[in-house]
């Protein structure tokens, strides 16, 4: 079983640990393929270059809006539970650098090139977070703070 | 992962998203559990060769170490150009060792297996003419070009207003066009197809590109058979105020709003992927794949220049603006 997915190996291999729980059968033999997009993990199993794809689910509906003939012969198998998105996160004493670096990420969407490289990242802005008012997001104790988009 | 840097869920909450695991609806229970699996175990001697054309040329290295970081094998490596005599070098090889998976990345190292006809499979990336080797037996490999389905998703997605789309092309590539424009309506698009006969044809090139809103460069070695005849067309579509889509990124330097190519590391894990399934005896055909991996490259300039709607949304499926 070929499992196509975007990004990181090892944070894939965690998110399908969890989603297939249920399914040892899958869990112990699949072969991962590392692909560069989501839209690359949905498009090679519409393909055949992959027996399954791990993607985003804004991905799929993305791709399903888009082009209906591909995205409507694919079948979600599972989900996850809710993942955090991307996170920057900084020690809590900021030095002159590192608050000038989240100054300038805090100020992203106000310019052109900001925006294209929020959008590139397929983020629509940052927010402030709050580690502590998370479900179940324990930090052990860390002193930080942090954005999010 | 992208699921980690997408748009937040506004039905949920910002700062939480979900990832979903797909399958093709016709894929059966049965294929979709059986078709490969992983060895378990590294045999102690080498089972694999790899036979690089040239280390020195980047694509051909990223094709290599992503093949290497994948497979579960030990591989013989051999970078073809430092050999005096390649060929007798790789004959050598084999009559030495049992190999029983031979891996080529670029033509000369696929020329060279072509000639000696090892017994083992073999498996290849990074041809261009890799049409020639489709209906051999014991041949497995990564096609070059990304599927016109995902080119053509791609465009659409990333500019929404461009609907009519020219090509020149010659017969060899007939049915691939044919296949392309019944994709293209599917996608809301329209494809105005130019079959090229004689040398002649660019002088004519002016009354396709009067009817369309962009050129889409495909891979056709009879169309642009030299680095004159592509300048000389890139020139006439700026003339004609029409941007240029190109499949490799060859193309950027002419002028290209967007190249959509195969991403080269990915051809490398599709490779090996391949291989351990071959040694583990679970493929009996021919296989060759498509480029699971797309490499975008979008030119700003460019598109400012034509002055496209450039869907910033999409931004997330490009993977190198040029910006100057």
């Amino acid at each position: 079983l070929v499992i196509a997915a975007s990004g990181s190996t090892e944070l894939a291999k965690l998110i399908l640990e969890a989603m297939l729980t249920d399914r040892p059968d899958l869990a112990s033999r699949y072969q991962l393929l590392s692909v560069p997009k989501d839209i690359d993990a949905l498009m090679a199993v519409t393909f055949g270059m992959a027996d399954a794809a791990l993607s985003n689910e804004l991905s799929l509906t993305t791709l399903t809006d888009l082009y209906p003939e591909q995205g409507n012969t694919l079948r979600v198998l599972a989900k996850s539970q809710p993942l955090l998105h991307m996170q920057v996160v900084a020690p809590r004493q900021l030095g002159s650098t590192e608050h000038a670096l989240l100054e300038a990420i805090r100020q992203m969407k106000r310019t052109d090139q900001g925006r294209r490289s929020l959008s590139m990242l397929g983020l629509e802005d940052w927010a402030a977070m709050d580690l502590a008012a998370l479900p179940g997001a324990a930090v052990n104790g860390a002193r930080s703070k942090g954005v999010q988009p | 992962m992208n699921w980690l840097t997408r748009h937040p869920v506004a039905a949920t909450t910002k700062l939480l998203n979900l990832a979903v695991m797909v399958i093709a609806v016709y894929l059966t229970a049965a294929c979709s559990s059986s078709r490969l699996s992983t060895p378990t175990a590294h045999q102690a001697t080498p089972r694999v060769l790899l036979l690089n054309s040239d280390q020195g040329i980047a694509r051909y290295q990223a094709a290599q170490q992503a093949f290497h970081a994948t497979i579960n094998e030990e591989v013989v490596t051999v970078d073809l150009a430092d050999q005096r005599n390649p060929a007798g070098h790789v004959q050598d090889l084999l009559n030495q060792n049992r190999f029983a998976l031979v891996y080529c990345i670029g033509a000369k190292s696929l020329g060279i297996i072509d000639d000696i006809n090892p017994a083992a499979p073999v498996v290849y990336s990074s041809v261009l003419n890799w049409r020639r080797f489709a209906d051999l037996q014991r041949y497995h490999g990564i096609a070059s070009e990304v599927p016109a389905a995902t080119q053509l998703a791609l465009l659409r997605y990333l500019f929404p207003e461009v609907r009519r789309i020219g090509v020149f092309h010659s017969a060899d590539n007939r049915a691939w066009i044919s296949h392309a424009q019944q994709i293209a309506g599917q996608l809301g698009l329209e494809i105005k197809a130019e079959e090229i006969r004689g040398p002649r044809w660019l002088e004519r090139s002016d009354a396709l590109l009067a009817k369309v809103d962009a050129l889409w460069i495909i891979s056709d070695h009879n169309t642009l058979a030299s680095a004159e005849t592509a300048k000389t067309l890139f020139s006439k579509a700026d003339q004609a105020g029409r941007p240029v889509f190109a499949y490799h990124p060859f193309f950027n330097d002419l002028g290209s709003v967007v190249t959509i190519s195969a991403d080269l590391p990915t051809t490398g894990r599709q490779a090996a992927v391949l291989a351990m399934a071959l040694l583990s005896n679970t493929i009996d055909a021919p296989v060759i794949q498509y480029p699971a991996g797309s490499y975008v490259t979008l030119n700003l300039r460019q598109v400012f220049k034509y002055r496209l709607r450039l869907n910033e949304s999409a931004l997330d499926s490009v993977d190198l603006i040029i910006a100057r």
